[in-house]
């Protein structure tokens, strides 16, 4: 009963506060267009085409949005316990590459294991990807900023390494592997697109997520632990195997994203699989101070705003990097937010002064 | 002659707390002056007060005969007052000159920083303190007594003629104290006037021209060195009001619960503890105390499992737990409020709820496997916060929100509740009122009669004397003494605290 009313105010403070410097970071976005000579209606058409206008635009937004979520848990999890990951994107290849190991070698399977199979290989890669910059982090005390940074340049070397030669598909194009086995296949909810039947199990690992953090004493444990570690430890709370729990959980959520793109939109492990997709998670989970409902709202969003700067190029002429401009605005007006209003509430108490005194 | 420094009238509270009541203290220029107190005596408020840290809540203070607000560290350093405090506030990476000059260095060409002037500065500083050190390296690679004598010097190069030290040999091996104590001896032959916090009698006796004691906020003498005697310190040091006792536990003491052997703890070469052996039963309070920084702080951190040993075993019942982390020997039995009832007590960032429930959390009833039960949580806090008086508007608000009285009561309310075998308690009364003082001293007799082994780390005589079924008494790492509170009084107690006796302890 307390939990619920604890959340609910939690949830409108935040809705209040995100909303308007959103909605100021839009604002800005639209008087930059307007000074370009673009109306908004044009480009609240041109964006619209690129995201909602067809099942298939709609269907890929989704798709980015459920990539955006599960790489920023991969940040927030161990952010809550005062780990810093920036690794998202090395996990998210460990994983995908793992997947598509899984995917093509491991045949004559019913399809519902070899799925599970082929995702456990991409959680477990991801997961023990993690664990490493956690490992010489709680031993060695090595700052797992360029521990967990490092080990994407690593990720991306070895598995750039593995695509070009021993599992390169023969006479491919591109550094790619073959495609998985058909049974390993997740269903496509909109043909062509890259939305598949991922969409579930994102609902139940986000659901899992949350059930985790508002209702165990693992996300009690999590959050004493980053707010303050002397008194967690001093509780009883054992701070190395929880720290390392909530590293290897982050990574198994970046290597699932790696998995439901490999077996949900691309069918195969490429080089470069998540496009550098993991910084954004680590900016979604910072603005979005950890929290599972805020990240699934700011996903969405900026899912919109990259795949609606597709349309803006198309139909304008508007540089894809726009959207990078309102991500950059947004993040700004949210994390000065309080600032913000602190500084317009001092202006107006001091006209107040001004006219009383 | 006129004073250096004079506080008129002097008092400083926090809330509903007084840290410093009525002081009127001198000292002259040119002397060495050391002010003696147990933890929470107000030494260090006080010192704050002078150096602009803390403002006064009443009373004056003169400089040089002239009374002046200080109102702030640049003030204080104007009037060339320097406070080197007790953790060094020293960048590391930085060399010893652009530590000393950092924030006024001098500049050369307009633009450049003057750093060959700055070496030669500092270099006379470093000639003045009588110690030879590189400049070109980070301050970081020295030692630890030489970035103390960095610190000090950072001061002079200030222009300081008036030195605050905040406890400058807590850190110090003895050896390194004694040269830190010629140091301070040359800069008085200099015409620098010093003032030393302690809470070791020994250097204060070695080094200081007039020592002033304080004891519970209040300034209770001030001795020349020449006119007094180690005993008449103590006297001071200890207070002598007489205290009713309360009833002793009628019933015979039970099992022995707590036992260490051997304890000992060294680090960065120097021994925080010394091969202490002690047991405590179930049905006693066993006071540990001692002046601050003895080891009593180790001691405890080893019992709970914070630190672990260099050498020796601690036992529950017929347990070795010396391996075991802090959740197993919480489970096993034990609950401890500590001193530091912010940083380690509390979580201020978090709400009241979440601060009650840590340390039950995992006990059963608080959870179905890692699943939380949500009302077990909230009837818990609700009734640890009536039933400990914890003011309070909702569960919801931050811990760090609530008054220091308030989140004091909270974090011994919830050790308390903890059911525990052993309770370890370390200074119960320090910053919260008489009503709830009463309170936690009642309940600390209740849990004993009830057959809980309780150890009470405390430097408040009154509250020693009144609770202890057994008084241990720590001095330097090694437990000294072992004393019946009815064969022992204050003085007794006093003489072992500063070393200058020591029960030759048969075992």
């Amino acid at each position: 009963m307390k939990a619920r009313n604890r959340l609910s105010g939690e949830v409108i403070y935040q809705i209040q506060s995100f909303g308007g410097a959103i909605l100021l970071a839009l604002l800005v976005g639209f008087f930059l267009l307007r000074l370009e000579g673009f109306s908004p209606g044009e480009v609240l058409t041109a964006a619209n085409s690129s995201t909602f206008a067809t099942p298939f635009r709609f269907a890929n937004t989704i798709s980015r949005m459920l990539t955006l979520v599960l790489v920023s848990l991969a940040a927030a999890i161990p952010f809550k316990t005062g780990i810093w990951n920036i690794g998202g994107d090395g996990q998210l290849a460990i994983g995908g590459f793992f997947t598509a190991i899984a995917g093509i070698y491991l045949v004559g399977l019913p399809p519902v294991i070899h799925i599970t199979l082929s995702i456990l290989a991409g959680m477990i890669g991801g997961g023990l990807w993690a664990s490493i910059p956690a490992f010489l982090r709680l031993k060695f005390n090595a700052n797992e900023i360029v521990t967990t940074i490092m080990m994407n340049y690593l990720a991306a070397l070895v598995t750039g390494y593995l695509v070009n030669y021993p599992f390169r598909a023969p006479g491919a194009a591109n550094a790619e592997t073959l495609n998985v086995a058909g049974s390993a296949y997740l269903a496509q909810l909109v043909p062509l697109s890259n939305l598949s039947s991922g969409l579930y199990i994102v609902i139940a690992v986000f659901l899992l997520i949350c059930f985790i953090d508002w209702k165990t004493i693992w996300g009690y444990e999590w959050r004493i632990l980053g707010a303050n570690d002397e008194f967690a430890r001093y509780g009883g709370v054992r701070d190395v195997r929880m720290r390392m729990l909530s590293m290897i959980i982050g990574g198994a959520l970046a290597g699932l994203a790696g998995s439901i793109l490999v077996l949900g939109s691309y069918h195969k492990f490429m080089l470069n699989l998540g496009g550098g997709i993991g910084f954004t998670g680590v900016l979604i989970a910072i603005i979005g101070a950890n929290s599972p409902v805020l990240i699934l709202i700011l996903s969405s969003l900026f899912a919109i705003l990259s795949n609606g700067t597709i349309g803006l190029e198309a139909k304008l002429g508007v540089a894809t990097e726009f959207s990078g401009i309102l991500q950059g605005l947004i993040i700004i007006l949210v994390i000065t937010r309080n600032n913000i209003a602190q500084g317009v509430g001092r202006l107006f108490r001091k006209r107040k002064d001004v006219n009383s005194g | 002659m006129t004073n250096a420094i004079e506080t008129i009238q002097l008092t400083k509270n926090f809330n509903d707390v007084l840290a410093c009541n009525s002081i009127d203290l001198q000292v002259q220029r040119g002397e060495i002056h050391a002010l003696l107190g147990e933890n929470g005596a107000g030494k260090t408020t006080l010192m704050k007060m002078l150096f602009g840290e803390v403002q006064p809540t009443s009373g004056s203070i003169k400089i040089n005969g002239e009374e002046i607000a200080i109102t702030s560290p640049a003030i204080a350093l104007g009037l060339s007052i320097g406070f080197i405090h007790q953790h060094f506030t020293l960048v590391d990476e930085f060399t010893i000159g652009q530590n000393f000059a950092l924030g006024i260095e001098p500049i050369k060409n307009r633009i450049f920083t003057d750093q060959s002037l700055i070496n030669e500065k500092s270099k006379k500083v470093l000639d003045q303190l009588d110690i030879e050190l590189p400049l070109d390296v980070p301050v970081g690679n020295f030692s630890v007594e030489e970035r103390q004598i960095i610190e000090i010097g950072k001061a002079l190069y200030r222009g300081a003629d008036i030195l605050i030290l905040d406890e400058p040999t807590s850190v110090l091996t003895p050896q390194k104290i004694e040269k830190l104590l010629m140091i301070l001896r040359k800069l008085k032959s200099e015409g620098k006037t010093i003032i030393i916090i302690t809470h070791k009698l020994e250097e204060a006796l070695s080094v200081a021209d007039q020592i002033s004691v304080l004891r519970k906020g209040e300034l209770v003498g001030t001795l020349s060195r020449g006119d007094t005697s180690r005993d008449e310190i103590i006297k001071l040091m200890v207070g002598a009001e007489v205290v009713e006792t309360t009833k002793k536990n009628q019933n015979p003491v039970g099992k022995t619960f707590l036992r260490l052997e051997g304890i000992t703890v060294t680090a960065e070469g120097r021994d925080l503890l010394k091969n202490v052996s002690l047991e405590i039963a179930r049905g006693e309070i066993f006071s540990l105390t001692g002046v601050g920084g003895n080891g009593q702080a180790e001691l405890v951190e080893v019992i709970t499992g914070l630190r672990k040993p260099t050498s020796g075993e601690v036992w529950f019942d017929d347990k070795n737990v010396t391996n075991w982390d802090i959740r197993k020997r919480r489970l096993g039995g034990i609950a401890y409020v500590p001193e530091d009832r912010l940083q380690r007590g509390s979580a201020t960032t978090m709400p009241v709820l979440d601060n009650i429930v840590m340390g039950h959390h995992y006990r059963g009833g608080f959870r179905q496997g890692a699943v939380i039960n949500h009302n077990k949580w909230d009837s818990f806090s609700r009734d640890i916060i009536s039933k400990f008086d914890v003011v309070c508007s909702s569960l919801e608000i931050m811990a760090g929100s609530l008054s220091g009285g308030n989140l004091q009561k909270l974090v011994i309310g919830r050790e308390l509740s903890m059911n525990a075998t052993l309770l370890i308690v370390a200074y119960p009364s320090q910053g919260i009122d008489i009503r709830t003082t009463n309170y936690v001293q009642s309940e600390l007799i209740r849990h004993r009669d009830a057959g809980c082994a309780i150890l009470l780390v405390s430097g408040d005589m009154d509250e020693i004397f009144k609770l202890s079924d057994r008084i241990g008494v720590m001095y330097s790492g090694e437990l000294v003494a072992i004393c019946n509170p009815e064969e022992i009084d204050r003085f007794g107690l006093g003489q072992y605290m500063v070393g200058s006796r020591r029960q030759e302890v048969e075992s």
